[in-house]
């Protein structure tokens, strides 16, 4: 196990993976550190604020940003016609688990990158409300959730077709369907799994004004039967790309 | 001998899954653009130009550079499988003329998907926002203005996914280069990144036209970027070796 | 006669590891050219720089008379067909299809794809997609690629890759008439010398991107001659024929080993010993494997 998780690491490096990985919260970084409020604005609620804009960006950015990982992990395979050699050197289930667990140790290593540069972010400018110990879990464990959701989704995609391009596609549509479910009536948003990132959000928009131009946000309640059943979608998505690792004809 | 190349493209697309992506994309932008608009019908007053704006925001922001991008990828996935690369440069062509025909034929694609988007917002604006009389000829216009901005981002994915092998990283790329240009946009520093002018020439964030009186720079700009990028595409293709 | 493929000190180099390290090319008009040496020897990178796929470090490559450079390269290419690391050929359309985009490419007409299709004995699949080849069919749509528009040369990297004995067998005739048939020359790379020894004509060897020997097949053949193995009725009375002819050979159980000697001397010590009354029943020679022959073209610092 031990082994194929360092081949797989190995493949990983000259892949230029961890490059690949810091393009995703870097790209979020850039965007938020761009519509944070500075130091010009009322800084009293800006990390409301922060938090309330970081899902939507997520939203347009981790489908496509997870179909590059989760493709990138296989289209080695595709590229090189290796999976003939690998079916033979290795079992499959130690070939699965081994990308699965990169995969997985990618999206959390993402993850803690935007938050700790969201949260540094909002420190640097002097943010007078920084987010309670449970709201910064909180906000970790959706994202992550969603984002594995998303991740093992585009795998099996690339898995079942041998082709990277669907899954990009696929990404690519559902980082614009999840954007507009943020914009509709919120019982659109729980069908439309790419965009689970805002309706799992704690950070509201309580009023918005639009004379004053006066933003008020708030905080609701965390939405456990939404991330459960976020996590029951990535569980499903998990096994099956297994299952078709395991039927896949070489 | 670009012609030979570019009829050598087109056969490469030939029965290629490339044409969904074509119809998708433009189908849900439309559809959630005419929703949108007629859930706001009391702040978004301007009729067809409301329409506009509500159908081709979010498309010219992020997505029309991932489309670009997944186009260019895809084109240049085909060489990078297997040894297609050596094949097409061992062949007596010019090694831009090869570029040129590809970007030609990503050319056709947004053209046809620009053309596609415009008609979905006529169809639109007729059956569902039940819109008077034809679309204003200024929105055709904007349309054009955005495949003059877009010319750059082809030319730029192209060369992204020619020296990037991975199928991938191309198109997040190109969606993280689509929002740094709607920033950029947004401070009025468009024309200095070349994302940015696709958002400019469709006119999608404002009602008021965003260029109006102020051609000049911007046909500038797209011309320089696109000079700039055919030059480093030359470059590249000259002085590195073909690794394949 | 004309050199059609000519390099001057041909240097490629990768960090500071030398991929090819002055190389001397000479291929003639009209011959089947053997560019032999192990994987990794450098027979893929110097193939590549002939066709200007990438650029030497040092030196220069004359193709047809003419140095190539960036200005005549594309005449000389419009001349030239290739094949190198195969491959190649694009796996969502048919071989037919494929072949149109060289045709396009190349700017030449398309009824030459019938002709080439049938060289290799496409004709039958030529309407399926290239996906479902076989390797083998990959590798004769290859070669059909590299035979559009009858160049005058053609540039071969381990064509029989993946081709079963039959296909081998094939390619071998293929190539070896090809010089007769279109005039064409040919430069074809291999990692085996058996393989080539009934095509070639000229051979040249590569290790480690130095040139080891360049000459024509039966120069080298002298050099591949192995020992002999010699079985007698009577081993007594054939070791003292052989101490007085001076060849030093040593005997387990009933067989003799004997060094590589030359053609006469052989049948000249198999005549004497019938007269001896050793009893001749066998006379095995060993041609060197490759590797072997390496190690005493190295040891004799190479032979031209």
């Amino acid at each position: 196990m031990l082994r194929s998780l360092r081949a797989e690491l190995q493949k990983a490096k000259r892949r230029h993976d961890l490059l690949a990985c810091l393009l995703i919260p870097t790209a979020t970084l850039v965007w938020a550190g761009y519509a944070a409020p500075d130091s010009t604005e009322n800084l009293d609620d800006a990390f409301h604020a922060l938090f309330y804009a970081l899902p939507m960006m997520n939203t347009v950015l981790m489908p496509v940003g997870m179909a590059m990982l989760a493709s990138r992990l296989w289209d080695v395979e595709i590229k090189g016609n290796f999976p003939k050699l690998l079916y033979t050197l290795q079992s499959r289930r130690s070939l699965f688990t081994a990308k699965a667990l990169l995969g997985i140790g990618e999206v959390i290593l993402i993850t803690i990158l935007e938050l700790a540069g969201a949260l540094g972010l909002g420190s640097w400018y002097g943010y007078q409300d920084f987010p309670p110990v449970e709201q910064i879990l909180y906000y970790f464990l959706c994202t992550c959730t969603v984002s594995l959701m998303l991740f093992f989704s585009e795998m099996l995609l690339t898995i079942l077709l041998a082709n990277p391009l669907p899954a990009l596609c696929v990404g690519i549509t559902g980082a614009l369907v999840g954007l507009f479910s943020g914009f509709m009536p919120p019982i659109v948003g729980y069908f439309v799994p790419w965009g689970y990132y805002i309706p799992l959000n704690s950070y509201i928009l309580a009023s918005w004004d639009p004379d004053t131009r006066i933003v008020v946000y708030g905080i609701r309640s965390f939405n456990y039967p939404l991330l459960i059943w976020c996590a029951a979608l990535a569980i499903f998505f998990f096994s099956f790309t297994w299952r078709a690792i395991r039927q896949k004809e070489v | 001998m670009l012609y030979r190349c570019i009829q050598a493209e087109n056969r490469k697309l030939h029965a290629s899954p490339i044409w969904i992506m074509f119809f998708l994309l433009p189908v849900i932008s439309a559809g959630y653009g005419t929703f949108n608009y007629l859930q706001n019908l009391e702040l978004l007053t301007k009729s067809w130009y409301s329409l506009w704006t509500q159908h081709t925001l979010f498309y010219s922001l992020f997505f029309f550079p991932a489309m670009v991008a997944i186009y260019a990828a895809y084109l240049w996935r085909l060489e990078h499988l297997g040894h297609n690369w050596n094949l097409i440069m061992a062949s007596p062509v010019r090694p831009l003329a090869l570029f040129f025909a590809k970007f030609v034929v990503v050319i056709k694609l947004v053209l046809l998907t620009q053309l596609f988007i415009f008609f979905l917002y006529f169809l639109c604006g007729k059956v569902f926002a039940s819109l008077p009389g034809w679309p204003p000829p200024e929105t055709f216009f904007y349309l054009l203005r955005g495949m003059l901005g877009g010319l750059s981002v082809v030319a730029l994915q192209l060369i992204l996914s020619m020296i990037i092998r991975s199928f991938a990283v191309p198109i997040f790329i190109g969606l993280f280069g689509g929002i740094v240009g709607m920033l950029a946009a947004s401070r009025s520093r468009g024309l200095y990144w070349p994302y940015a002018l696709m958002q400019y020439g469709m006119n999608s964030n404002k009602s008021e036209d965003l260029l109006a009186g102020s051609y000049l720079p911007f046909v500038v700009s797209c011309f320089l970027w696109l000079v700039a990028f055919f030059l480093l595409a030359q470059l590249l293709l000259t002085h590195r070796d073909v690794k394949s | 006669m004309q050199t059609v493929i000519e390099t001057n000190a041909l240097c490629k180099a990768y960090g500071k590891h030398l991929a090819v390290d002055h190389i001397q090319l000479h291929v003639p008009e009209g011959c089947v050219y053997g560019f032999i040496g192990p994987n990794g020897a450098g027979k893929s990178t110097t193939m590549k720089m002939l066709l200007g796929l990438i650029h030497p470090s040092a030196g220069q490559v004359f193709l047809l008379g003419q140095e190539l450079t960036a200005k005549n390269r594309l005449p000389l290419l419009r001349q030239t067909g290739s094949l190198i690391e195969s491959p190649s050929g694009y796996l969502h359309l048919s071989a037919q299809e494929n072949l149109q985009i060289v045709a396009d490419l190349k700017g030449i007409p398309h009824k030459d794809i019938a002709r080439v299709l049938e060289i290799v004995h496409l004709t039958g699949d030529r309407n399926r997609k290239v996906g479902q080849y076989s390797l083998g069919m990959k590798q004769r749509l290859g070669i059909a690629m590299a035979l559009m528009g009858d160049p005058k040369l053609l540039i071969l990297d381990e064509p029989t890759n993946g081709l079963d004995p039959a296909g081998i067998q094939e390619m071998r005739s293929l190539l070896a008439d090809m010089p007769e048939t279109t005039g064409a020359t040919v430069l074809v790379s291999s990692h085996l010398l058996g393989e080539m020894e009934q095509l070639v004509t000229q051979v040249g060897i590569i290790n480690q991107g130095k040139m080891l020997f360049e000459g024509s097949l039966r120069e080298l053949q002298r050099h591949s001659r192995g020992s002999l193995t010699l079985r007698v009725l009577h081993p007594q009375k054939a070791l003292p024929v052989l101490r007085n002819n001076g060849i030093s050979a040593q005997l387990k159980e009933d067989l003799l080993t004997l060094p590589p000697l030359r053609d006469e001397l052989v049948a000249g010590l198999v005549q004497t010993l019938a007269d001896s009354g050793a009893g001749i029943v066998e006379l095995t020679r060993h041609t060197k494997s490759l590797e072997e022959i390496f190690l005493s073209l190295t040891d004799a610092k190479g032979v031209s």
